[in-house]
Formats: structure tokens, C-alpha cells, sequence
């Protein structure tokens, strides 16, 4: 058994690495932004905006509308098991939950307090989850919401 | 003194004379004191050899210390193999202890953070797309549609109220 110090010192350095690695591991560790990027799709005619350009041909793969108008936006830094809202324009909020496995989110959308849909997720991250259907100014209202 | 006479004098000390043999060893002792001190010699040195006679090594030992010199051998040139292996396992080993160490350090620095450890998995999973595990349309009468675009990844969760009349739609 000569051999068990041996192992300590060929692993010492990289114990020390280790131990200087890990708290900033950590500090990246566990938190997720959550984008939720508020659009009116609708067949009326609307300024190109760039603030859809990267979400905005997957919309039109998906739906039949011709138009989509940046409507707003929000954004919530959230820990594995945390819990927050994003607040939207025109009295719309995303009520966000985070926990159990495979990081699953729990995800209730209101307006003025009402709610609209509720859903459970599990996210993965830059896949976006969409939600719609809303009318709202003779278009349809379409919440993307993205884990980063 | 002739070689003939050397052989009586050896056969004589042996013991393998004939009785006419002997007859001429004494006269040869008689005429030739030079066959006197030979025979002296050879008595004495025999008497020496006799007092001072080394065991015969015995086989069945002798066969042990071969053994045991092959085993030892062979017990050098697998310790010259044993020592690269043991170099390598001890790398083995140390990085097991960093791997394992490691998983744990995270681990109870998680538990202790309040959080879940890192095998539980709570972070979003890096498979390419959302999954729906349950949607509820809170509008009265709304119904809900749910599709994955494979190529950009989307996941739509769709609420149909167009055959509703929601009061609360500005």
C-alpha cells in the first residue's frame, strides 16, 4: 500500500484546480433567464422590426399569419427552484415556477389578474416555447418564451 | 622410482595387493628409501583428506536453491512489470478520487445551497425540444392545440377561443 500517498500527490494539483474551479462553477451554475417576447400576429400590414428578426421566420414556418408586431418584452433571471413574474404591456403577466426534475416549469398566463392558460413544461434551453392565441386588435397575441 | 612401482605403492596403501604383490613392496620398501618417504607422503595426505572430506551436497537441496533462484528470477522481471502498471494505476486512481470527490463537492455544496443535487437534474435539459406534460385553458369554452416544429425547435401551445366571445378581449 506504498502506493496511497503517491496518489495524493500526483492529485494534489489537480485537487487544488479543482477547488479554485469550483466556486465559479457554481456561480454559473443553477440560474436561468427566461425571455418572454410579447407579438401581435396578425394580417394587417406592420413594420419590419428587428427586434423579431430571431424568432420571426420561425413564426412563419408555424403560423399562417402575415404580419407579427413586437408588442414587448421581458426578462427574469430565476434559480433552479425559483419562482418570479415577467410583466408585459397591456396588463399581461407570465407567473413562472421552476423545479422538480428535468427542469420543469410550471407557467400561468394572466391578464388584469384573469388567468389564461397554465401549462407545465419541461424547457430546454434556446428551444422556445410558444404560447397564443389570445385575440386582441383583430390579430392573435403570442407570448415566445425562451430558457437561456 | 619407476611408475610401476608408484602403482604398488598406491594399490599397497588401498589395500589390493596380492600376497606376491606385498612380497615385492616390502623389498621395494627394503632397497628404496625414496618409495619410504612417498608412501609416508601419501599416508598423511590421505589421513588429511579423510579428516577434512566435505559432505557431497545433497540433491534434493541442491534442486531447492535452483528453485528458488528461478522463482526469484522471474519475481524480478515481474516486478519490473508490476511497477509501470502501478504507475498507471495510481493515475487511475487519483483521477477516480477527483471524479468522485468532485460529484460530491458539488453535491453537498448544492444540498447545503438549498438546492438539489447535481445528478437530480433541475436545470433545463439540453434536448432540442420543449415538452408539454399538461395545458389548461382557463378561458370557459377555450380548447388548446399543442405542436413541436421539429426543424426551429418551437413548441406552440395554442388556445382556439375564436368561437367564443371572451369579455375580456379589448
Amino acid at each position: 500500500m506504498k502506493w496511497i500517498p503517491n496518489v495524493f500527490k500526483h492529485t494534489g494539483w489537480l485537487t487544488a484546480l479543482w477547488l479554485v474551479l469550483a466556486p465559479v462553477a457554481q456561480a454559473e451554475d443553477g440560474m436561468i433567464t427566461l425571455q418572454a417576447l410579447m407579438i401581435q400576429a396578425q394580417n394587417e400590414s406592420a413594420p419590419i422590426d428587428r427586434r423579431l428578426e430571431k424568432v420571426e421566420y420561425k413564426l412563419r414556418r408555424v403560423f399562417g399569419f402575415q404580419f407579427y408586431r413586437y408588442v414587448g418584452e421581458g426578462n427574469l433571471a430565476l434559480a433552479s427552484r425559483g419562482e418570479g413574474t415577467i410583466s408585459l404591456p397591456d396588463g399581461h403577466r407570465l407567473q413562472i415556477r421552476l423545479g422538480g426534475r428535468g427542469g420543469h416549469a410550471e407557467v400561468r398566463w394572466s391578464r388584469n389578474n384573469e388567468p389564461l392558460l397554465s401549462t407545465s413544461v419541461a424547457l430546454s434551453r434556446n428551444a422556445p416555447i410558444v404560447l397564443g392565441g389570445i385575440p386582441a386588435n383583430g390579430g392573435k397575441l403570442i407570448l415566445v418564451l425562451t430558457a437561456q | 622410482m619407476k611408475k610401476s612401482e608408484l602403482e604398488l605403492i598406491s594399490r599397497g596403501l588401498d589395500g589390493d595387493l596380492s600376497p606376491d604383490e606385498r612380497v615385492r613392496l616390502e623389498a621395494l620398501r627394503t632397497r628404496e628409501p625414496e618409495a619410504r618417504t612417498v608412501e609416508r607422503q601419501w599416508t598423511v595426505l590421505g589421513d588429511t583428506l579423510r579428516h577434512d572430506q566435505v559432505a557431497a551436497p545433497d540433491a534434493t537441496v541442491a534442486w531447492q536453491d535452483i528453485q528458488r533462484a528461478i522463482r526469484q528470477q522471474a519475481g524480478d522481471a515481474g516486478s519490473a512489470s508490476t511497477g509501470g502498471w502501478m504507475v498507471r494505476f495510481r493515475w487511475a486512481a487519483g483521477l477516480a478520487v477527483l471524479v468522485v470527490g468532485t460529484v460530491l463537492g458539488l453535491s453537498a455544496w448544492r444540498v447545503l445551497d438549498g438546492r438539489t443535487p447535481v445528478w437530480v437534474m433541475t436545470d433545463p435539459v439540453e434536448s432540442p425540444a420543449n415538452r408539454v406534460e399538461w395545458v389548461v385553458a382557463e378561458i370557459p369554452g377555450a380548447t388548446t392545440m399543442i405542436y413541436t416544429d421539429t426543424e426551429t425547435d418551437m413548441t406552440v401551445i395554442w388556445l382556439d377561443v375564436a368561437q367564443n366571445v371572451d369579455p375580456r378581449d379589448s
